[in-house]
């Protein structure tokens, strides 16, 4: 655990940045704008990720919050509305209403967690100490996925598998050959 | 929609060049995942974003000519039925579902024939998540609003 005080200015600057990150892609009007700011935050997230050690997290999150989930959205932009419509000052209201309720939320929750790096469940102490004479891999987290909790990845590759199936149903007038429009 | 002819010259070199790195990065994140960070899922996920910077360049008729929707069909299939073959061994040689060591050779930690079935299932796993996406972005930019 990396403990001092720039640790703890940096990573508490990451927290603030994020935060405005967040406000401020809720705040602007034009969605393409948005979902780029989207993407910092989450390159902003991915770093924070990263400070706690936690790398493999911080890949997916640059990965799929960076890559996949801005690609996705300009996308959909393209497809709908470039600049939002509607009432400012009742969203306005509702942004601040939410951030009050999250902190009150954080806070009650907060203050019945464990200690920072003391976690109530042992079984993670079990896969670090066991890791490599059960399954020989460094990498603990990818023999967790694979070995250890290997139902459970097989589960999530078959919501991947299903979810690009529905995907594929809700779209499947969109990949005709000609020019005529869908139905 | 401007994926439909592609984009500068600017943008095609740029895109030319960055390509072959990118894929040489997600391919040591698959074939390292037991070693470093990473794994199939993420390795995928950078193919696949490889070819919508490639779709977003060239346009996507120009990749869609080489990399066809049936192809990614199959391949995402593949790899799906080959996470399941993977783990099936394990129950024919006696053991049980997903059983690692002790079918699959335990090998040298640290090197890339290590961990057993691992490298095996990021395989399959890098297989079905790239060509899973990159059939959902071929339908999500062939699809039209009606009368547009």
């Amino acid at each position: 655990m990396a403990e001092g005080l720039g640790f703890t200015l940096l990573f508490n600057l990451f927290l603030i940045l994020s935060v405005v990150l967040a406000v401020i892609v809720v705040e602007l009007r034009n969605l393409l704008y948005a979902a780029i700011v989207a993407g910092f935050y989450g390159l902003v997230i991915a770093v924070l990720y990263f400070l706690l050690q936690a790398p493999d997290i911080a890949l997916t999150q640059v990965v799929v919050g960076v890559g996949l989930q801005t690609a996705l959205l300009v996308i959909a932009i393209s497809k709908t509305l470039r600049v939002e419509e509607g009432s400012r000052g009742l969203r306005f209201s509702m942004v601040w209403l939410i951030f009050l309720l999250a902190v009150i939320l954080i806070f009650t929750v907060a203050y019945d967690f464990p200690g920072f790096g003391q976690p109530v469940g042992r079984v993670g102490q079990y896969y670090v100490e066991n890791v490599l004479r059960d399954v020989g891999a460094w990498n603990a987290v990818g023999a967790i996925v694979w070995d250890y909790r290997g139902y459970d990845t097989l589960g999530e590759t078959l919501v991947l598998f299903t979810a690009i199936i529905v995907a594929l149903v809700v779209f499947r007038h969109a990949h005709g050959k000609g020019d005529e429009p869908n139905r | 929609m401007p994926t439909e002819k592609g984009m500068s010259l600017i943008v095609r070199t740029v895109a030319r060049l960055l390509a072959p790195v990118m894929l040489l990065v997600a391919a040591y994140i698959v074939l390292h995942g037991h070693i470093t960070h990473g794994g199939g899922f993420q390795g995928g996920v950078l193919v696949s974003c490889t070819l919508l910077l490639l779709i977003i360049a060239f346009g996507v008729d120009y990749v869609e000519a080489k990399v066809t929707f049936n192809f990614g069909q199959v391949f995402r299939s593949a790899g799906a039925t080959a996470i399941i073959l993977v783990a099936l061994v394990g129950l024919v040689f006696g053991f049980w579902f997903f059983k690692n060591v002790g079918v699959y050779p335990y090998g040298f930690p640290g090197e890339v024939f290590s961990a057993g079935s691992l490298t095996l299932y990021n395989l399959a796993e890098m297989a079905n998540v790239s060509a899973s996406f990159l059939v959902a972005f071929y339908v999500l930019i062939r699809f039209r609003r009606r009368g547009k």
